[in-house]
């Protein structure tokens, strides 16, 4: 049981070394494939079992002692994480079986899969690890798949997209690691909870190595997690992408990058540090103006793809306000925005990539009276889209009273406000798409309500994440209960 | 002030090169250059964390049995320097095939220019 | 005369099934409804008794359906159910669906009379965990008396809609989120803290807004747009104010809280008017009634009378129930009057609002020539006076039992008398396919029993005696007496508009019965079709119910209003004193309705003389412009000062509007601005942003670097 991480993460990287050796035949890849994500997935279920029910463990490679090997943290939250990370995933990668088949070739499937179980790997890695280096090569990883998965699909916006994402995040990563060689400088330790103990002794000595440290490694994580200003590559990249990868890179890997951010916050360098620096301040304004900025942006935009970007950066707005209060409660609220949203947002980008891969529409124009072709997608659409909004019962509005509560209680009401002319921005961009879908009439072929002509590898992942939406906004408990288990480990 | 410049020649000559690397991805249009830009700042930050390793007085890290109470310089940044140069040489191999795939889309290497023909599709 | 009573079953038609079936229900409601008069007017210890002998198993069987606490939940749950099985019947038969929606509706009414045992004893229903802090059903009496008449009124309404809808498209649809609408508004009535609430009220405005925009023609979907966004507005509004309350005070639920509001300081003022904005958006209070005019003429008719009916008054039900709970002391014996203090300060800024609301929805009325138009701002006319009433009940604090019971009396009359009213317009609609005032004429040749069901309805309206209106405006009239007496004097300026604005209420309503039915017949409207009986039936049980209370006023009052009283903190000698031993046929307050009614033959009179109620504003005085004028200025500032050729940034999707040149660029509302203003945002900045990424970065780096290293 306690040597289950070791297989979660070791999983994916033997099935990315095995999948270019396979026959080339799609069912073979396919079946493939799934038995892995299947294993990885029952995997996860009993590590976190094994989590909720033991408590917390370390695990360190080849037993060497921690301060030299590396260390795996598994905490309840890290637990729970890897099991929501690997269900989406299965989920999302159910459903790209039957939509790459509409956008890549076929003999660049294998490729695609060879790089999704990398993701994979690279992402369970970089939850795991307590060691700061070994952070920093999983990102590396990451960031160098998820360009790749962008420009897998070879048309002109991909290229250009990718591009670009991949230069400004290396930009980031160079910048971490000049960070980390500023903190390597201080400390001499690379294991996250040794370095924090020399950091509280040596604060004072060298101050400004670790300011220094501190503010290169904050804009790095910035720039990959699209935080405001640095959130540019966001757009085209993931608009362009094919829809499962759309989805991964909005729902889950820029999740991972603020999970990063969460330990190099909470673990390293501890609250009184960060709160003596300012940096909370800083957080909250970037914060604030990526909410508002982003939803200002998303209701000028024409494409769907495009505006659900743009969405994007206003919601990862939401999480980093939530981490950026320092306090409990504020961290609780920012993490459990992390699991609501990653499942709307992935709601939404599945039910658009169904929307284009049957009718091959992408601008909003085109949508009107597609409610009524595609009644299952546009049903997921607007119950993501209304929890985006805060209608009650949905996750996002449970999110919204958690940040609500979380911000009051350390005296901030004004960032609630602008909590609350966001979801206003959210309503006026999302409304017009669901009124325009179910109510319009279709120019050229008259409303009548049909079933939708998907295959069911692609309905039934978004009925599934549609489900959860909804029982994860009946029932908060289920994720809250063991957020609020873990916090003691981040304070 | 001059001695203590010339101790620490390679923090000071790896924040050049970050500032230099960094400044040639900012200004140059050509994407090949940028990836230059990219592989000097590459360079400039392995640079520093070499250089954190030294020790003064230090040996080269090679444990010869019978010698005790001997200073060694410290070998792990050499170790993640490894590595990061492996990630470094894996990051430019990628966005050179991706820059090859650019010339044939775009018949250009001008950022500027591509950026004007985004919109056009075969 | 019996003979040809039996010819007109053969003009029942087609819809003969339907007809019959709706008769029996009908007969069964009315018989319900005596029972369960019959059953209030016994003193407690014959109810059980009266209600069939305990040992019997029927009697056993109802007692135990009315002990059940899961009641309330079923009720909620109910039309649901209804509503997909109804769209299942309608993919086969039009008939056998609106069968079915007129059962399921019944059911719920007979439900809802059997909650009157937990009303009484006020149980609540807990659900734990759901939603974080769990969520409560609770019924008492006030929301009992509020559950009775919603599903009254749908109920006679269903039986109503009908043959109407049968010239209307996608009519599944239209029961579908009909009965959604029905089982949220259940669900508010019945909530026992305000997170409950505000769960249905967001699914109430979801599923009403389908029905708005159900034509899905240019104008309902404009209007559909406002009352959307609008909606969601006022839900954020009281979003906020959950959030605040569960800091400060840590408790949601409806229990009287005064003390412990007074210590939480000033921001209790903020909380309260937060919650007047988010419920007073869907009451139709003054300011930010602007959506009401809109959305209740472009909805369909039996749409618009249940939205002008019964959606508004859950409005005021927001209102009352807040009001409720935080001016009254925990506990009612402690004899602080400092308790009420807060009360009467949030009672007088109420009763202004009333009397605003009230002036504005009459004298726009007035200047309306289309009829449901008319009617929608009388609505917001009328719920001035519920606000008004309720006002009063905060004013006067320990003594504010009138106003309380004034305003629920109110709210009762005018749910059953506007709908009525739709009804009516909706049956002339049919037929002649015109809602201008100024068209019609002498249409009792053609419609004679819907003239007389009108003309009850008008007099209902305009507070005619022996008829229910006089009886909730008296008792409103009384309170502002009372207040007038115990507080401030400036109340006299109140009481002279309330007279005016009465007087205009009669006005408008001579307008519109005389314009419509008496008069000369025009040459088209000679041969056009007659009203279907059913739907004449339906029209005549709301009518009946509304003479019935206007010819026994004490009934209500005795035996739901005045039990509901006193399960809440009002004085209890108060109450005895001045509401059990009212006379409603006092002659102080029969002379007074007289000179109202000749005061409004007079306006009547003066206005079609001299042409005063064709005073037409010009288009953009509207009160949302005023309110929005600071906002529209800036933006256009803006807009001016960045884009040079504003068509170009229209390009952009804007679902507001599909008219693209310069003078639609002028003339839109404020959504429409913010549109515009983002796509300019968009357009100017986004590109130079991609291109300068890098830059960004290193601005960003230095400074952040350099702010930080200035802080050691």
């Amino acid at each position: 049981m306690k040597q289950f991480p070791v297989l979660i993460v070791l999983l994916p990287l033997f099935s990315a070394l095995i999948i270019p050796l396979l026959p080339k035949k799609k069912r073979f890849l396919f079946g493939f494939v799934s038995v892995m994500f299947g294993l990885l997935f029952i995997l996860s279920i009993l590590s976190y079992l094994n989590v909720i029910n033991d408590g917390s463990f370390r695990y360190v490679f080849g037993n060497y002692l921690a301060m030299v090997g590396i260390e795996f943290l598994i905490d309840p939250l890290i637990a729970l994480l890897v099991l929501f990370v690997s269900g989406l995933s299965f989920l999302i990668i159910i459903y790209s079986f039957s939509d790459i088949q509409h956008e890549l070739k076929e003999h660049q499937y294998a490729y695609y899969y060879c790089l999704i179980m990398l993701l994979m790997f690279s992402m369970l890695g970089m939850l795991y690890t307590n060691d700061i280096f070994n952070t920093y090569v999983f990102m590396e990883i990451l960031s160098i798949v998820s360009t790749a998965i962008i420009s897998i699909k070879h048309k002109r916006s991909n290229f250009l997209a990718s591009f670009r994402y991949l230069m400004l995040s290396s930009i980031g990563s160079l910048t971490i690691l000049m960070g980390l060689a500023f903190l390597y400088m201080v400390t001499g330790q690379l294991n996250m909870d040794s370095m924090s103990l020399v950091i509280s002794n040596v604060w004072t000595l060298y101050p400004t190595n670790l300011v220094l440290a501190i503010g290169f490694i904050l804009i790095g994580l910035a720039i990959k997690s699209a935080m405001f200003p640095l959130h540019i590559w966001l757009p085209d990249a993931h608009s362009s992408a094919p829809s499962p990868s759309s989805a991964f890179l909005s729902s889950l890997v820029v999740k991972i990058y603020i999970v990063v951010l969460i330990k190099v916050i909470y673990r390293i360098f501890g609250i009184e540090i960060i709160a003596s620096l300012r940096i909370d301040d800083f957080i909250l304004i970037m914060a604030s103006l990526g909410m508002i900025f982003g939803s200002i942006f998303a209701i000028g935009q024409k494409d769907i793809k495009r505006l659900l970007a743009y969405s994007s950066v206003a919601q990862i707005g939401y999480i980093f306000l939530g981490i950026g209060l320092l306090t409990p409660l504020g961290l609780a609220a920012g993490l459990f925005h992390i699991f609501s949203h990653a499942l709307m947002k992935s709601a939404l980008f599945l039910s658009a990539g169904s929307i284009i891969f049957s009718t091959n529409k992408r601008k909003l124009i085109d949508l009107d009276g597609i409610g009524f072709k595609m009644p299952i997608t546009m049903i997921t659409f607007s119950i993501a889209a209304l929890g985006m909004i805060g209608i009650p019962g949905i996750s996002g509005f449970m999110s919204k009273i958690y940040l609500g509560l979380a911000l009051i209680a350390d005296k901030h009401p004004i960032f609630l406000s602008l909590i609350l002319l966001s979801s206003f921005l959210n309503a006026i961009y999302y409304m017009p798409i669901l009124i325009s879908s179910f109510l319009k009439e279709d120019v050229l072929v008259k409303n009548t309500l049909q079933k939708d002509p998907l295959p069911l590898t692609m309905i039934i992942p978004m009925v599934i994440i549609t489900l959860s939406v909804l029982l994860i906004g009946l029932y908060p408990q289920i994720i809250m209960d063991v957020i609020e288990l873990a916090l003691p480990y981040y304070f | 002030m001059i001695e203590a410049l010339l101790k620490h020649t390679n923090y000071l000559g790896a924040i050049a090169l970050f500032i230099i690397g960094l400044y040639t991805v900012l200004t140059h249009n050509n994407v090949l250059k940028k990836v230059i830009g990219i592989n000097i700042m590459e360079t400039s930050v392995f640079l520093f964390f070499v250089s954190i390793g030294m020790i003064q007085f230090g040996r080269a890290p090679i444990i010869k049995l019978n010698e005790t109470d001997i200073i060694y310089v410290n070998p792990l940044p050499s170790a993640l320097i490894l590595t990061g140069i492996v990630v470094a040489v894996s990051i430019t191999a990628y966005s050179i095939s991706l820059i090859i795939q650019l010339y044939r889309e775009f018949g250009t290497l001008d950022l500027d220019k591509m950026l004007e023909n985004k919109e056009e599709q075969e | 005369m019996v003979t040809s009573f039996f010819n007109e079953f053969k003009v029942w038609g087609r819809y003969r099934r339907f007809s019959i079936f709706s008769a029996i229900i009908f007969s069964l409601a009315f018989i319900a409804l005596g029972v369960f008069a019959l059953y209030l007017s016994q003193p407690p210890s014959l109810r059980c008794l009266l209600l069939g002998l305990q040992s019997s198993l029927l009697g056993q069987l109802l007692t135990h359906l009315s002990q059940n606490t899961l009641l309330k939940l079923i009720i909620i749950f109910i039309p649901v159910v209804g509503s997909f099985i109804q769209m299942i019947i309608g993919r086969f038969s039009d008939q056998r669906r609106d069968i079915s929606i007129v059962l399921w509706t019944f059911i719920s009414f007979i439900l809802g009379l059997f909650l009157y045992p937990q009303a009484v004893s006020q149980t609540t229903l807990n659900f734990k965990d759901i939603l974080f802090l769990g969520l409560s059903f609770r019924v008492d009496l006030l929301s009992y008396i509020m559950v009775i008449i919603t599903t009254l009124i749908w109920l006679f309404v269903m039986m109503y809609s009908h043959h109407y809808m049968l010239h209307e498209i996608h009519r599944n649809r239209f029961y579908f989120f009909l009965s959604l609408t029905l089982s949220s508004i259940l669900g508010t009535l019945l909530a026992g803290d305000l997170l409950t609430m505000f769960l249905f009220f967001e699914i109430m405005t979801l599923s009403s807004f389908m029905l708005v925009t159900h034509g899905e023609s240019a104008e309902s979907l404009f209007a559909g747009y406002q009352y959307l966004f609008i909606g969601v507005f006022g839900g954020i509004m009281i979003l906020l104010a959950i959030i605040l309350q569960i800091i400060t005070v840590g408790t949601l639920s409806f229990e009287p809280m005064a003390i412990r509001f007074e210590q939480i300081g000033l921001i209790r003022y903020f909380i309260i008017g937060l919650l007047f904005v988010g419920f007073g958006i869907k009451a139709g209070m003054a300011p930010v009634h602007v959506w009401l005019p809109r959305a209740h003429p472009v909805a369909p008719t039996p749409a618009s009378a249940l939205l002008s009916g019964i959606l508004i008054k859950i409005g005021a039900y927001g209102i009352l129930r807040v009001m409720i709970t935080y001016t009254f002391p925990e506990d009612p014996f402690l004899d602080l009057y400092s308790a009420w203090n807060f009360g009467e300060i949030i009672g007088y800024i109420m009763i202004w609002i009333g009397i605003i609301t009230m002036l504005i929805g009459v004298f726009l009325a007035l200047q309306q020539s289309n009829a449901k138009k008319m009617l929608a701002y009388h609505s917001i006319s009328q719920m001035g006076y519920i606000l008004l009433g309720i006002g009063i009940m905060a004013y006067l604090g320990k003594n504010g039992s009138i106003g309380f019971a004034g305003a629920l009396y109110h709210i009762v009359n005018h749910a059953l008398f506007k709908s009525l009213l739709f009804m009516v317009i909706g049956i002339i609609y049919l037929s002649i396919h015109e809602y201008d005032m100024y068209k019609m004429g002498g249409l009792y040749k053609r419609f004679p029993i819907t003239a007389i069901i009108a003309f009850i309805a008008c007099l209902g309206i305009a507070g005619i005696p022996l008829f229910n209106g006089f009886v909730s405006k008296s008792l409103i009239h009384h309170a502002l007496e009372k207040a007038i007496t115990y507080g401030h004097p400036s109340l006299l300026l109140v009481e002279w508009l309330f007279i005016l604005i009465s007087a205009g209420t009669v006005t408008s309503f001579i307008k519109f019965f005389s314009f419509i039915f008496l008069g000369k017949l025009k040459k088209e409207h000679m041969t056009c079709s007659q009203s279907i009986r059913i739907m004449e039936l339906a029209m005549a049980g709301i009518a009946l119910v509304i003479v019935l209370i206007g010819l026994n006023p004490h009934f209500v009052l005795d035996y739901l209003i005045v039990p509901a009283l006193s399960q809440s903190a009002f004085d209890v000698h108060f109450i005895e004193k001045y509401i059990l031993t009212m006379n409603f046929f006092a002659v102080k307050d029969l002379i007074l309705m007289g000179q109202i009614v000749i005061l409004g033959f007079v306006i009547f009179k003066l206005g079609v003389k001299y042409h005063l109620f064709h005073l037409h504003f010009s288009s953009s005085f509207t009160i949302e412009r005023i309110l929005m004028y600071p906002i529209n200025k800036a933006l256009q500032i803006y807009i001016q000062l960045r884009g040079k050729r504003l068509v170009d940034y229209w390009n952009a999707y804007n679902p507001y509007t599909d008219d693209k040149s310069m003078s639609a660029l002028k003339s839109q509302g404020f959504i429409g601005r913010v549109f515009t203003l983002s796509n300019l945002i968009t357009r100017l900045h986004e590109n130079n942003l991609i291109r300068n990424d890098a830059f960004i970065y290193v601005v960003l780096l230095t400074a952040i670097v350099s702010f930080l290293l200035l802080l050691i």
